[in-house]
């Protein structure tokens, strides 16, 4: 009789007790999984990279780029395996982008979106991915593709992102050498396109022409076509500005370049220029290393804004390849590599060439002297030779030079390279030119001793000094360019020593012979406290 | 805390006067070591490729993941509730909590001593010549040891449902091969929802793209410590619900 209502009570117990069990679940899962999804909130987030060389890393200049996207933008992937032999070191260049890639989408997961289309193997006529590529306009495989809503750029590997060192082919294996990966550019391949996509309007640079300054389209060493394609890559517009044919400055300038003019400026562009200039507009001058002493010239027009340019030619001995010793007499000599330790580690234009320990090339330059600021205005060094390693070759009576140095009337030490000026408008009228986002009226002059830093000579070791140049005459300077990033190379000597063996008799027969010993000695030691006791 | 140790010297000292613990410490190393050094001879010496692929990136390093926690913990619960040594440990003055973390270290010390081998590898190409990425092989055994951390967690909530040991084992298992395969989920077409939830317990991501990638990344850091958390709340349940039974 009395168990009726007590089986009904435990029925009632258990279903509370499973309830409350069941909710204590289902809380703690959503517990666990609300503190997951809290964790990758950005605001919350902190990283911290363990890597020697920060890999894990981007570089500044990207997270800022990335951070003040005005819209998410999605990155699709296009990656296959290709043929051997290319097919290790491209599928290296291939991974390391691909890690580039997530490092980004990562660190601001609602600024950039990675979406990797599967091209491999059996699905390569997937036609949800021919579907996806013909939307996105990708024609070939290995690219990978950054669009926003109305803007998209196709980033191919080859090329682009990666050149390869094709290897030596023998018939004998042990002399063979493999393709491999020779520059990786991945991380600057994806800011690059991250601005074109992000980029509102460009600034337009303006280069003079009618002087004898070297072609902005031409393709000779000491011309400027390289730079021209580099900065229209990288979001400016460049076109020339001959002043007896347009008159002043055009009014949508951001940046006026005037490269080492061989005649002098006739008065009347001197004083359109100085008119963009003091109002407010960038200049970037370069020197004539032949000379322009006369009124229209280089020297002349950036005189009043601190920077002097001096005589000379400025030269460093070079290595003789026979003898090994430090030889002069031959214009090599007047070939200067910069190290980064002599860029000012603080300055826009430079800092990021020092800290990747970029070397910048510079040839017939002038030496450059600081002298006094304009009004209110602020001088800076960027880069200059090393101390006692370079003197200034002057010209004798006829102009020439014997790249020697002469210890009675020529000069050695350190000299300066390149350098800038910035000052508030000294006339009325004063602007901000269009498409650059000052806050204020601004005037930004840039001086080096010669353009053959921004020529196609020398263009592929200056790329980055020269778009950091143009980036911060237009008051882009989160744009500064990001060095390439080293290629790790950690290997042990397969096949040329016993290292391989070595490593396999610790790791395959040590460790667990050592764990077995160990494990006998317990057992050993147990049996005999247990015969003991 | 005091209960806690108690638990944690005893598990311990029963894991290793038992041979099963060095039997699987033995094969385990060896199976690891052996994929280390070809993998590294495959990669033509590449020291960085070999240390990520027997610290994450192998199908070896998952397989030891996947076995090893639950054949260490399998005992640890199921069987003192056979042998009513847990009715006496309920009666002792420890809490549930105590018992679950005590036994929860113990499995887990032996684990991340297990992973150790990943710093032998690293010491001994040291001495070979080539200096490895220091970093990146200590967040890849930081990642060892939080993985290791979550599936003792789940082996121990599987050996605290059931009073076989054997089929504590098979359930962790299964549970572990399900946890490293969820994601897959994602691959299906058109189940947004079920994308979303695979991704945010994807443990195999989580994995490669933080510790093992050599970053110590908060959100990483605090995916593995709520899973193991909810495992061990789990178990602490569990062993409770056997007092109302």
């Amino acid at each position: 009789m009395s168990s009726a209502p007590s089986t009904g009570t435990t029925r009632w117990t258990r279903l509370a007790i499973g309830s409350r069990v069941a909710l204590n679940v289902v809380l703690a899962v959503a517990a666990a999984l609300g503190l997951t999804i809290l964790a990758g909130n950005p605001a919350l987030r902190a990283r911290v990279d363990l890597t020697a060389d920060q890999r894990n890393r981007l570089d500044p200049a990207t997270e800022r780029v990335i951070a003040q996207l005005p819209e998410k933008v999605q990155v699709d992937v296009f990656f296959r395996p290709v043929e051997q032999p290319l097919t290790a070191a491209f599928g290296e260049a291939q991974a390391r982008m691909y890690d580039l890639l997530l490092i980004a989408a990562d660190l601001r997961p609602d600024k950039v979106k990675l979406v990797q289309h599967d091209l491999s193997g059996a699905k390569t006529g997937d036609s949800k991915v021919e579907q996806a590529m013909a939307a996105l306009g990708v024609e070939q495989v290995n690219v990978f593709v950054v669009s926003t809503e109305d803007r998209r750029v196709i980033v191919p590997i080859f090329g682009e992102v990666a050149e390869f060192d094709i290897g030596m082919a023998s018939p004998d294996p042990s002399r063979m050498v493999p393709p491999s990966l020779a520059v990786f550019r991945g991380e600057e391949a994806l800011l690059e396109a991250l601005l074109q996509v992000s980029q509102t309007e460009a600034p337009h640079v303006y280069f003079s022409y009618g002087h004898g300054e070297p072609d902005l389209y031409g393709d000779e060493s000491v011309e400027l076509s390289k730079l021209h394609s580099a900065l229209v890559a990288d979001g400016f517009r460049a076109s020339r500005w001959d002043p007896l044919e347009t008159g002043p400055v055009p009014d949508d300038a951001a940046v006026l370049a005037v490269m080492s003019p061989l005649q002098g400026l006739d008065p009347q562009t001197v004083g359109y220029v100085r008119d963009f200039v003091e109002r407010g507009g960038s200049l970037i001058a370069a020197a004539n290393p032949k000379g322009d002493a006369e009124a229209g010239g280089v020297a002349a027009l950036v005189e009043p804004y601190g920077i002097r340019v001096g005589e000379g030619l400025v030269c460093m001995p070079i290595r003789d390849a026979a003898t090994n010793r430090l030889t002069e007499g031959t214009p090599e000599c007047s070939g200067l590599t910069v190290p980064p330790d002599t860029m000012n580690a603080r300055h826009p234009v430079t800092e990021s060439l020092r800290r990747g320990g970029r070397r910048v090339r510079q040839t017939f330059t002038r030496p450059l002297e600081l002298t006094r600021a304009p009004d209110r205005g602020l001088l800076a060094d960027l880069m200059s030779t090393l101390p006692g390693s370079s003197w200034i070759d002057l010209p004798d009576a006829n102009g020439e030079h014997d790249w020697r140095y002469d210890e009675s009337t020529e000069q050695r030490g350190a000299f300066l390279l390149a350098a800038t000026s910035v000052f508030p408008p000294t006339r009325e009228g004063a602007f901000v030119p269009k498409n650059v986002q000052r806050e204020r009226p601004e005037s930004r002059v840039l001086v080096t001793g010669s353009h053959f830093l921004f020529s196609n000579g020398s263009f592929a070791a200056n790329r980055d000094f020269a778009l950091n140049a143009f980036n911060w005459a237009s008051s882009r300077e989160f744009r500064a360019r990001i060095s390439p990033r080293s290629i790790e190379d950690r290997r042990l000597a397969v096949g040329a020593d016993d290292s391989l063996f070595r490593l396999h008799v610790v790791g395959s027969y040590l460790l667990p012979l050592v764990a077995t010993l160990a494990g006998a000695f317990v057992a050993l030691r147990r049996r005999r406290i247990g015969s003991v006791s | 805390m005091n209960g806690v140790l108690t638990i944690l010297r005893r598990e311990l000292a029963g894991l290793f006067y038992s041979p099963l613990a060095w039997i699987l410490l033995c094969v385990g190393l060896f199976l690891v070591g052996w994929d280390f050094t070809t993998t590294i001879e495959e990669a033509r010496g590449d020291v960085v490729f070999g240390l990520n692929w027997a610290a994450g990136g192998g199908t070896l390093y998952w397989g030891v993941m996947v076995f090893l926690p639950p054949l260490l913990t399998m005992r640890m619960i199921s069987e003192e509730a056979r042998t009513g040594m847990l009715e006496f440990l309920q009666t002792a003055p420890v809490t549930d909590f105590a018992v679950v973390l005590g036994k929860f270290c113990a499995a887990w010390i032996f684990m991340s001593l297990f992973w150790s081998a990943l710093l032998v590898y690293a010491a001994t190409i040291h001495a070979l010549g080539v200096d490895p990425d220091w970093g990146a092989v200590i967040g890849s055994y930081l990642g060892a040891v939080s993985v290791s951390a979550l599936f003792c967690a789940i082996g121990l909530l599987c050996s605290a449902t059931t009073s076989t040991p054997l089929l504590a084992a098979f359930f962790g298992i299964v549970a572990n091969i399900v946890a490293v395969q969820l994601p897959r989920l994602a691959s299906l077409p058109n189940v947004q929802w079920l994308k979303w939830g695979s991704g945010q317990v994807d443990l195999v991501t989580s994995l490669q793209r933080g510790y093992l990638a050599g970053v110590l990344d908060s959100q990483v850091v605090v995916f593995f410590c709520a899973w193991t958390a909810l495992f061990l709340f789990l178990s602490i349940r569990a062993v409770e619900a056997r007092r109302w039974r």
